[in-house]
């Protein structure tokens, strides 16, 4: 009987969760996440974004990276426990790093969209980064929607990024290799336009049920069954918990751009395509000539291995490269493996390219 | 030219060679030997693995369904639709009937809150000034008094410097320094002359 209960009261712990996540809007109170693991200091806040900087303790190299976080739930799953952090791993290389903490939108900032989260306040981010080291350059690394981001900055922006690394990046989406790709192309744009009509922004327990929807019965039952398997694992269930906190960290996602995601870049693809305008100007792909490594999560089921590895061939850099790796999507960023190897080696590819004229 | 097995048809061929083969073996292993009860769990866990796996293939083949994908998008589409709608008759008919019946309406208390918040930001910010008054005011007093003491000890140089000159005794000439009461002793009357 110890099967059942056992994973009863998970499961009932998760509801309680769900149900608290709902309350309070999701991530939307960024007073809900849990202190952070690696001291920072916030050196530039402004628009949407809140610029934190952890200082390496043996800072090695002179360009520092500016780590562009996705606007999807909160960034506290790249610093999530002592051992298992990418800025900790990142630090520890002599990196000093910068990241971009996305404040959750209201109402009011439902006109917001990439040309305002990209021109403006990446790129005001950005600013105080070159302004508070003194150089000319950073390395941008961008994550999920962020790498969409960075892609994005550095195609209009490029003489301020010395090396551009895109992890789990959506770029092409013409194909239609995830079964939710499918689903989300019934879902046609007056219904899109509807949901900001109705609540200015697409609600962060939208955002969320797309995330559900992915995998129903892992987020129904399976992970819970998971949890009591794993129970006796040193630190399975702490890490648990902090996981389930992210996953229902959700935040809204600007009127604006999500009209933007969903239509330009996945349903006409512009992006792949070269024709994708941000604040009048295209942002194409083709004017990136810094070096640029894109890391794809061979088992990424929310952004597709084929969605990012089109990328590589449609820039103009000359020194450009994909580094797959065995991992999930979430596991480029918080599995052992990641941790050990792949964030390592992105680390010595910058070292690498670090000095001007490499 | 042999034809590829799908994934539900060969995680549905582990379900049941878990359910109809290794838990019966298993469970007629512990019933004679009566100590394999790892075995038991392993085919057990082994059927539950290969359930979750049909149970995510049957709801990928749901998404990529045409049919279900024209119901789902419909549905999502009607059901904003009602929603938008709904909200405009519910502020048709109570932004009309709410203040009828004398109550405010979500515009006017939400004013209300901005008016409060904006008078406690008023508030603060006189609390700020006063603060800020305060401080300025008694360093103003301490540099006066700094100065003050200052002029009256240059006075007293002064005289001295002048009385000299005229070959006058400088511990003769009052400069009017007037030196602070001395302090009283703390031990007041328990101290002791030596």
């Amino acid at each position: 009987m110890s099967l059942f209960n056992d994973i009863a009261g998970h499961w009932i712990d998760g509801a309680v969760r769900t149900l608290g996540a709902i309350g309070r809007g999701f991530g939307s109170d960024i007073s809900a996440d849990p202190a952070p693991v690696t001291p920072y200091d916030v050196i530039y806040k402004g628009g949407k974004v809140s610029l934190r900087h952890y200082r390496a303790r043996n800072r090695i190299h002179a360009t520092p990276i500016v780590l562009v976080y996705a606007l999807i739930k909160r960034p506290f799953i790249l610093d999530l426990q002592p051992g298992k952090s990418v800025i900790e791993t990142l630090l520890k290389q002599g990196f000093d790093v910068y990241l971009t903490d996305w404040i959750p939108p209201t109402r009011e900032d439902a006109w917001r969209g990439f040309d305002a989260y990209v021109n403006q306040d990446l790129d005001n981010a950005i600013r105080a980064v070159q302004t508070a080291e003194n150089v000319a350059q950073v390395h941008l690394i961008g994550y999920c929607l962020g790498a969409l981001l960075s892609l994005i900055y550095t195609s209009l922006h490029q003489q301020n990024v010395r090396n551009l690394i895109t992890v789990a990046a959506p770029f092409d989406m013409s194909g239609r290799d995830l079964p939710i790709y499918h689903l989300m192309d019934r879902i046609d744009e007056s219904a899109i336009e509807l949901i900001t009509r109705i609540h200015g922004n697409c609600p962060a327990w939208m955002v969320n049920s797309m995330f559900t929807a992915m995998s129903p019965t892992h987020h129904a039952l399976d992970k819970f069954v998971g949890l009591y398997r794993n129970a006796e694992r040193d630190g399975y269930a702490e890490m648990f918990d902090l996981f389930e906190r992210w996953m229902s960290s959700d935040v809204p996602l600007a009127g604006r751009l999500f009209t933007e995601l969903t239509g330009d870049i996945f349903k006409r693809n512009l992006m792949a395509k070269g024709e994708f305008k941000v604040g009048g100007r295209v942002a194409d792909v083709k004017q990136i000539t810094c070096p640029l490594l894109n890391v794809i999560g061979e088992m990424d089921d929310v952004v597709h291995p084929k969605s990012s590895l089109p990328l590589s061939e449609k820039v103009g850099s000359a020194d450009r490269r994909n580094l797959t790796f065995p991992t999930g999507h979430i596991g480029v960023a918080v599995s052992a493996g990641a941790l050990k190897k792949m964030w390592p080696e992105m680390g010595a590819w910058l070292a690498d390219r670090g000095q001007v004229g490499n | 030219m042999s034809k590829q097995k799908s994934p539900i048809m060969d995680d549905l061929g582990k379900l049941i060679e878990a359910t109809w083969i290794d838990l019966p073996a298993a469970a007629a292993r512990r019933l004679t030997t009566g100590d394999d009860k790892g075995a038991v769990h392993e085919a057990g866990w082994k059927a539950y693995d290969a359930l979750v796996r049909i149970s995510n293939e049957a709801s990928n083949a749901l998404y990529t369904n045409r049919a279900f994908g024209e119901v789902a998008g419909r549905g999502i589409g009607l059901a904003l639709r009602m929603r938008r709608v709904g909200d405009a008759v519910a502020a048709a008919v109570f932004g009309n009937l709410w203040p009828a019946i004398g109550l405010p309406t979500g515009s006017e208390i939400q004013a209300l809150r901005n008016d409060v918040r904006a008078l406690s930001g008023d508030v603060e910010a006189l609390r700020e000034e006063v603060r800020t008054a305060s401080v300025q005011a008694s360093q103003r007093i301490e540099e006066r008094e700094r100065s003050e003491d200052r002029a009256t000890i240059d006075r007293g140089y002064a005289a001295v410097r002048s009385a000299e000159s005229q070959g006058a005794t400088p511990a003769m000439v009052w400069n009017g320094f007037k030196p602070a009461a001395p302090r009283k002793s703390r031990r007041g009357k328990n101290s002791v002359a030596l």
